[in-house]
C-alpha cells in the first residue's frame, strides 16, 4: 500500500559527529514531492516529508562543507535515514 | 535538480518574459474552469456508487468542502464576500536603488538574468538565475519563510505578499501533517538576500489554510497563509502581488515567473526563472520551471506591461513537471479574505 510520509535522517560528519543547520531536499524522486527543505538539528536530525512509500529519491543536503547526494530506496516510514557528510 | 533540459523545455521562453497573448484577457471567471468543474461534479454524481480509497491518516471531504477555510487561531474574523476575480497588488514607490529601480520598471523581468548570466556560468539543465536586486519590486515582495513545526523541526520555504501584512504559501509551510499540524512560529524576511534582511524580519504564528488540506492531504488544495502580527507591515515598505483567476486560453500561452528561495543555493538567496506552462488542470498548473526544496509557497505570476497577477502557488517538484496549486475562484476568494485580515 502506498503512503505519504515523512521519514527521519540523521547526519553526521566522517568523524562520527551530528552536523546541525545542514539543508536537506529532494533533488528527484520516483514521485512527486513537496518542495519544501528540512533544515538539521544540533542532533543532526533532518526530515524528508510528505513522500510516497515506497519510493526512490536522490537526496541533496547542503551544508557549509559543500554539497552531497545521497539516493535513498525507503520501503517503511519506519527507517532512519544515515548520512555521512 | 528537478528540471529538464533546455531541448525539453516548450516554447521559447528565454527570450520574452512579458506574456505574450494578443488579446490578453481579464475575464472575472473562466468559462473552461466552469466548464470542468461542472464535468467533475457530474462525475461525482455519475459514480456515485463507487467508493473512495482509505488512505491513511486523511479524511475525505464531500466536494465543495475543500476550500473552507480553517485557522489555527480560535478568533474569528470577518471573510469579505467577492463578486471580483482579479486583485491588483501595490507597488511601493521606495527611492532606494533608484537606477536599478529604473531599469527594471522599463525592461522584464529577465533583467536580472541578463545581470546574473554575467556574473555567473549557468549550463545545462539548471536555467534559473539569481535575484540581487531584491530591493527592487516586484522581488522585495517575495519572502524567505523560516518554519518551525509543532514537533520543533526546522524547514524552509517561501512567501509572497499579498497586503501589508498578509503572506500567501503552501499549505504544507503552514500545516505539516507528519510534524504535530500547524506551525509553532514561521519567521518572514521579505527580500532576504544572503545575510541583507532589507525590510528585517517578524514571526507568527497567526496561520490560515483549508480543510481540503489540513483534513484531506489533497494536493489540490495545499495553500495557506500567514498573517502578521499588527505591529508588523512589511508590505507597506515592499508592495504586494496582485492575483486572479485565468483561464486555461490565457494561461497556456502566457509565460509563467517563479522566485523563490531554493534549499540548494542555501536558503537565503532569491531565485528566478520563467517558461510557458506544461499543462494545466482544474486545480493544478505544471510547468518545466527548475525549482528545488525550499521554494515551496513561491508565487507563480504573470506579467503584463507593469501589472504582475500571481496565477498560482508552487508546491510540488517531479521530473514529470513542477507544479504549483492554481488560483481557482474558491482560492482567490479565500486569498482576498486573508489579504484583508492583513490589512
Amino acid at each position: 500500500m502506498q503512503t505519504r510520509s515523512s521519514v527521519k535522517g540523521i547526519l553526521k560528519n566522517k568523524e562520527g559527529k551530528p552536523l546541525a543547520d545542514a539543508v536537506v531536499m529532494i533533488k528527484e524522486g520516483s514521485h512527486e514531492s513537496n518542495d519544501i527543505a528540512s533544515v538539521s538539528n544540533g542532533q543532526g536530525e533532518f526530515y524528508v516529508s510528505g513522500i510516497v512509500i515506497p519510493g526512490r529519491y536522490l537526496l541533496q543536503i547542503m551544508h557549509d562543507n559543500g554539497t552531497i547526494t545521497k539516493e535513498v530506496n525507503i520501503q517503511s516510514a519506519d527507517i532512519v535515514i544515515q548520512v555521512t557528510f | 535538480m528537478k528540471s529538464k533540459s533546455l531541448s525539453e523545455r516548450n516554447g521559447n521562453g528565454h527570450s520574452h518574459v512579458e506574456t505574450l497573448t494578443e488579446n490578453p484577457s481579464y475575464e472575472q471567471k473562466s468559462p473552461s474552469y466552469d466548464q470542468s468543474y461542472t464535468q467533475q461534479s457530474a462525475s461525482y454524481q455519475e459514480f456515485s456508487e463507487t467508493e473512495v480509497e482509505d488512505v491513511e491518516g486523511v479524511t475525505i471531504l464531500r466536494p465543495g468542502e475543500g476550500d473552507k477555510e480553517v485557522s489555527n487561531k480560535l478568533e474569528t474574523e470577518s471573510m469579505a464576500s467577492q463578486t471580483e476575480f482579479e486583485e491588483t497588488g501595490f507597488e511601493s514607490p521606495l527611492l532606494e536603488n533608484l537606477p536599478l529601480d529604473a531599469l527594471y520598471a522599463s525592461y522584464s523581468e529577465l533583467i536580472p538574468k541578463m545581470e546574473a548570466e554575467a556574473r555567473e556560468v549557468i549550463i545545462g539543465v539548471d536555467n534559473r538565475v539569481r535575484v540581487f536586486a531584491t530591493t527592487t519590486y516586484p522581488w522585495r515582495a517575495i519572502c524567505s519563510l523560516k518554519i518551525t513545526a509543532s514537533d520543533n523541526s526546522k524547514w524552509i520555504g517561501t512567501g509572497w505578499l499579498v497586503s501589508p501584512r498578509t503572506i500567501i504559501t503552501a499549505g504544507h509551510c503552514v500545516f505539516m501533517h507528519d510534524h504535530g499540524g500547524w506551525a509553532k512560529s514561521i519567521e518572514v524576511i521579505p527580500g532576504l538576500n544572503d545575510a541583507a534582511r532589507p525590510y528585517g524580519s517578524c514571526s507568527s504564528n497567526n496561520l490560515r489554510s483549508v480543510a481540503g488540506w489540513t483534513n484531506s492531504k489533497n494536493r489540490d488544495f495545499d495553500y495557506g497563509a500567514i498573517i502578521l502580527p499588527a505591529s508588523c507591515r512589511p508590505g507597506d515598505k515592499t508592495g504586494y502581488f496582485g492575483f486572479g483567476v485565468k483561464n486555461d486560453a490565457y494561461l497556456m500561452p502566457s509565460v509563467l515567473n517563479i522566485s523563490g528561495y531554493p534549499g540548494d543555493k542555501g536558503g537565503n538567496q532569491q531565485w528566478f526563472m520563467a517558461l510557458k506552462p506544461k499543462s494545466l488542470t482544474s486545480r493544478v498548473i505544471k510547468y518545466d520551471i527548475d525549482t528545488m526544496g525550499g521554494q515551496s509557497g513561491a508565487p507563480v505570476w504573470v506579467k503584463v506591461g507593469q501589472v504582475r497577477t500571481c496565477v498560482g502557488i508552487h508546491t510540488n517538484g517531479h521530473l514529470s513537471g513542477n507544479s504549483a496549486t492554481r488560483i481557482v475562484t474558491p482560492v482567490f476568494n479565500n486569498i482576498q479574505a486573508w489579504k484583508n485580515q492583513g490589512l
